[in-house]
């Protein structure tokens, strides 16, 4: 019944076209199950078909069998185990189903695994009665495993799908042997899985190979005889009594190449020292008897557990293989396991430097290895090496974190992971502080000392975030890993989807640790898949994991409230130090604070009474690091201290960038420290930045601190000396500093009324244009209403003195003209006084009258009142000479 | 610099077991020192005192850590116990039974079938051809000739 892949997917598509009858359901069945088994077809696939198999016929024993078997090869054996179950519903006698889920109890916890022995012997005695009865405990013990879980489909009676026990079986599941010659075909399991044990029965062990022995005449009983008793010889069973067996059995007898191996290994295990060892295995593998993972292990176990070789002996022997074979995979790893049992056994004899050493040889040949790296940590911190410690710890966290990255999977090592840093974080708690739970648990004394000891408490506020993270990604409910409550809404979740994807990505870059980019981004990936399960309320409902790991969610939500109870106590500690040399510190407990999930803390918080239902948390977190930022001047800093205490208020800045008063503190900084330019451009920047609703009260206030700090600014850029001038000279001078500030600090008000009030006294049209142009540029700039309010009184003021400079100089241009003409006109009288020239000087007076007068009323309408005097003392003047040129006239 | 402390007192270092014994092992450990420490307190009367508070110290770590739901909270607590503990760093085959047996099964079967010599698999797990599990359906087995011909 062979046929190619094309032919029966095209025979699946043609089945599915028709009406679904039972006979092309049974034929759909069936052809899906020929693909699935199919050597080519990918386990995913396979398993896939098989289910699609189940579906068209769920009473096929042979669907579940091989499911359960491609389960059971990619380690799912708890899963493949009710696959073979219900197999063994519906095939009963099948003693494949048996043997497969005998081997997949061994591979679970210690009562399945007692259970799985039990039914290998049962196999090889062959006793159906047996086996049933072991299908009994089995129920029995699964029933009792379900009860203490949530859920389970075995309680009433039925099979693990909830189908009836006794559906009509359709067929034995493939080539089934009777149970007469039950043990033929299980004798080698039944060895092997003696052999396994680690106390292996030698009765068992020799009945079972007394099976074995009665297999030789049949198709490969000699081979496997072979087979079976070099692996007792190399499971440590006395060579010579395996030799007697194998020579009863007559395996010596036939030329064949299981027998030139089992005397192979004879050899070996019978060598009469080390070096003869050494040369006949090279022999042996130069020749293709024997397997290097033979050789391998016999070396290990002859000359390394059983005969204790100095570690140097034990190392030059291996190096005495010729260079093919030392360089083989196998050799390696023995190289490996040679170096560790000697480093494990310098360790136990505080022989801590040649346990250095030999662990150090064994990570150079296999560097991510992570018990070695294990072992090198536990080293430093055992020797107290101040070289070794920080590398080797380094290390291993690397590690751990670079192999589940490279495996795509966060799950691996996550145990680890989980563990180290939660050691980490207590014992650096622990040094300090061995009491926290209580009244006032830590002490302010034992908060104190703590912080003094910035080391410890650094490695505190590092790996107690590494472990959270960790904890979360080891839940598989999604409600914990995000951390919530299994009713949240949508924006709680998502909420806390953010607050742990923050939390990823603020904690784990920052380590510096090769592959954690990829790290972080299977770890934002899994919180993502499992903000997207919780949205989703079918698979909420149906969260298998909720209920078995709420304990361990709830511990987790009460460190995570001790956590943030203990950091907001260093903090306040740290605010009564006023101290600017705490400022560091405090921003990174601040970051920590802020990387929490804050929504999920505040209700916490609130239930149990800490804080007040309108209180937010998080204010309360800025609030103290605003408290904290105020001292930055404290104590008074030497100039070489303002680059820490700029780079310390920068650094509030970042963690919380939206907080206007630590814009105001660090501009105040520049400021104090006479960078001026820098804290102008501060303060501007400071005035761009949007501020939340809750904030803006407070705002305005530390607005117009900024805005006035500018304007400081600029007025202290014109020099002291030239602040007040009385000569033009000196006005000269301060308008040119004036216009120098007003270029560097353009939104600075006090340069620009300076140089406007200069330019206006030293008069003349064009500087009064240019006092408007200048005051005119500030009102379009200014900052706030107090800035454009005194731009706008000052330019009102000049514009005013600008229109009666005006007026004065059209009155000038019209007077002067028409006084000077009088003048000459009495000037010619003096010398010529005939008729003519007094009528000419009485024609000149008489419109010079009428220009003084136009310039009179001129300088009346312009308010001019100093000119209108003058012009009034001119007319009259003027009259009088008109009065008097009129009568010489006459006469 | 802060560096880890390995040495600590514990519960396991009182009934003298590994971090990662079992309970049972626990359970043995406890009732042996009950044991000792009883008939000391008979032999050694001065020593009474200071015999009744190491006794009730071991009964109290034995509670502690036979029951599951105890000895979790106590692990977690105590996180370091089980991590400061030097392993194994050789490959499994050179450590565990198991995982030996099963790595030279692999190894000599392969090997032999190699020389000729294969061994039959050792259960359905070891095998890739179950060409003989296919069973005969008419319509099926109508519809692939077809498709052949």
């Amino acid at each position: 019944m062979a046929c190619g892949r094309a032919e029966l997917s095209g025979a699946i598509a043609e089945l599915e076209r028709m009406d679904r009858e039972p006979r092309v359901r049974l034929a759909l069945a069936e052809a899906e199950f020929r693909l699935a088994v199919a050597s080519e077809t990918a386990p995913a696939e396979a398993i896939e078909r098989l289910r699609r198999a189940i579906w068209h016929d769920p009473f096929l024993p042979k669907l579940y069998l091989h499911l359960g078997r491609l389960l059971h090869r990619s380690g799912q054996h708890a899963v493949a185990l009710s696959e073979y179950r219900h197999a063994l519903h519906l095939a009963p006698s099948s003693r494949r189903a048996y043997l497969l889920m005998a081997l997949a109890l061994l591979e679970l916890g210690r009562r399945e695994r007692e259970l799985g022995q039990a039914l290998v012997d049962a196999l090889v005695r062959g006793s159906v009665d047996e086996l049933r009865t072991m299908l009994a405990d089995l129920d029995a013990l699964v029933q009792e495993q379900a009860s203490g879980a949530a859920r389970t489909g075995a309680s009433s009676g039925r099979g693990s799908r909830g189908r009836p026990r006794q559906a009509p079986s359709r067929g034995p599941v493939g080539a089934d042997p009777t149970a007469g010659a039950a043990a033929g075909d299980t004798w080698r399991i039944a060895l092997v899985d003696q052999l396994s044990r680690p106390k292996p029965l030698r009765a068992k062990i020799a009945a079972h190979l007394g099976i074995g022995s009665e297999q030789i005449g049949g198709t490969g009983g000699l081979a496997e005889f072979a087979a079976a008793c070099v692996l007792m010889v190399a499971c440590g069973d006395p060579p010579a009594e395996v030799r007697r067996l194998a020579t009863a059995a007559g395996v010596d007898r036939d030329p064949n190449p299981a027998a030139a191996m089992l005397d192979a290994v004879f050899q070996l295990a019978e060598a009469d020292d080390p070096a003869a060892f050494v040369v006949a295995a090279a022999e042996y593998l130069r020749c293709g008897l024997v397997p290097a993972e033979l050789v391998a292990c016999l070396h290990f176990s002859m000359y390394v557990l059983k005969r204790e070789l100095p570690a140097v002996e034990s190392i030059r022997l291996l190096d005495s293989y010729p260079d093919p074979v030392r360089g083989l995979e196998i050799f390696r790893e023995l190289r490996i396991a040679i170096l560790d049992e000697h480093a494990r056994r310098a360790w136990a004899g505080e022989r801590l430097a040649e346990a250095r050493l030999l662990w150090r040889e064994a990570a150079a040949l296999e560097p991510y290895r992570v018990p070695v790296a294990v072992n090198l940590a536990l080293l430093a911190a055992r020797t107290r090496s101040v070289a070794d410690y920080g590398p080797a710890w380094e290390r291993l966290a690397e590690l751990l974190y670079l192999l589940a990255a490279g495996a795509d999977n966060v799950q691996l090592h996550l145990e680890d992971r989980k563990r180290l840093h939660l050691v980490l974080s207590q014992q650096s708690l622990h040094r300090h502080c061995p009491q926290t739970s209580g009244p006032d648990r830590p002490s302010p004394e034992e908060l104190a000392a703590w912080i003094a000891d910035t080391d410890t408490l650094d490695v505190w506020l590092r790996e107690w975030d590494l472990y959270y993270l960790n904890a979360r990604l080891h839940f598989r409910s999604p409600v914990h890993v995000l951390g919530q409550p299994r009713d949240a809404s949508a924006e709680s979740l998502a909420e806390a989807r953010d607050a742990l994807v923050r939390h990823i990505e603020d904690v784990l870059p920052r380590q510096g640790w090769a592959g954690v980019g990829v790290f972080c981004d299977l770890a934002r990936a899994q919180v993502t898949e499992a903000y997207q399960h919780a949205l989703d309320p079918v698979t909420r409902a149906r969260d298998r994991y909720y209920e078995t790991e709420k304990p361990q969610a709830d511990t987790l939500a009460d460190e995570t409230l001790h956590r943030v109870l203990l950091l907001r106590r260093l903090m306040r500690v740290l605010i009564r130090e006023e101290s600017a040399q705490r400022i560091p510190l405090g921003c990174a407990i601040a970051r920590r604070q802020f990387i929490l999930p804050r929504v999920a803390l505040q209700q916490l918080c609130v239930d149990r009474g800490l804080i007040g239902p309108d209180d937010e948390l998080v204010d309360l977190f800025e609030t103290d690091l605003i408290a904290l930022a105020a001292s930055w001047g404290r104590p008074e800093p030497t100039d070489a201290d303002r680059p820490a205490r700029l780079a310390a208020l920068d650094e509030c800045v970042q963690v919380l960038p939206h907080r206007l008063e630590l814009r105001v503190l660090r501009c105040r900084l520049l400021f104090e420290f006479d960078w001026r330019r820098e804290a102008y451009a501060a303060a501007l920047e400071a005035l761009d930045l949007p501020v939340p609703p809750k904030h803006a009260e407070t705002a305005d206030e530390l607005r117009t601190t900024l805005i006035n700090l500018i304007d400081h600014i600029g007025y202290l850029e014109i020099p002291e000396p030239l602040r007040d001038p009385q000569e033009a000279a000196a006005m000269e001078k301060t308008a040119a500093a004036a216009k120098t500030a007003l270029r560097l600090f353009p939104h600075s008000v006090p340069p620009r009324m300076v140089l406007a009030s200069l330019l206006v006294r030293l008069g003349g049209e064009a500087r009064m244009a240019e006092a408007i142009t200048v005051l005119t540029d500030g009102i379009g700039s200014a900052l706030n209403d107090d800035q454009r309010l005194m731009l706008e009184e000052q330019l009102g003021s000049i514009r005013g003195a600008a229109a009666a400079a005006a007026a004065r100089k059209q009155v000038e241009d019209l007077v002067e003209p028409a006084m000077n003409r009088v003048r000459d006109a009495v000037k010619r009288l003096g010398d010529e006084s005939d008729r003519s020239a007094v009528r000419d000087a009485l024609q000149v007076v008489r419109e010079a009258i009428a220009d003084v007068s136009q310039g009179f009323n001129m300088a009346r309408t312009a308010g001019l009142t100093g000119e209108q005097g003058q012009l009034e003392s001119a007319l009259a003047q003027l009259r009088r000479l008109e009065r008097q040129l009129a009568s010489s006239e006459e006469e | 610099m802060f560096m880890v402390d390995l040495s600590a007192d514990s519960h396991y270092t009182l009934l003298g077991v590994a971090p990662t014994a079992t309970a049972d092992e626990i359970r043995m450990a406890r009732d042996r020192l009950v044991k000792e420490l009883k008939e000391r307190h008979r032999r050694e009367p001065t020593n009474r005192d200071e015999l009744v508070e190491r006794l009730k110290a071991v009964n109290a770590a034995g509670e502690a850590l036979v029951r599951p739901a105890e000895r979790t909270k106590y692990d977690q607590k105590n996180a370091h116990l089980r991590f400061f503990t030097v392993r194994r760093a050789a490959a499994a085959m050179f450590i565990e039974a198991g995982d030996r047996v099963d790595i030279l099964h692999r190894a000599i079967s392969a090997h032999l079938a190699g020389a000729g010599v294969p061994l039959r698999p050792l259960s359905d797990l070891d095998r890739v051809d179950f060409l003989a599990d296919a069973s005969p359906n008419p319509l099926l087995d109508q519809l692939l000739a077809k498709g052949r011909r």
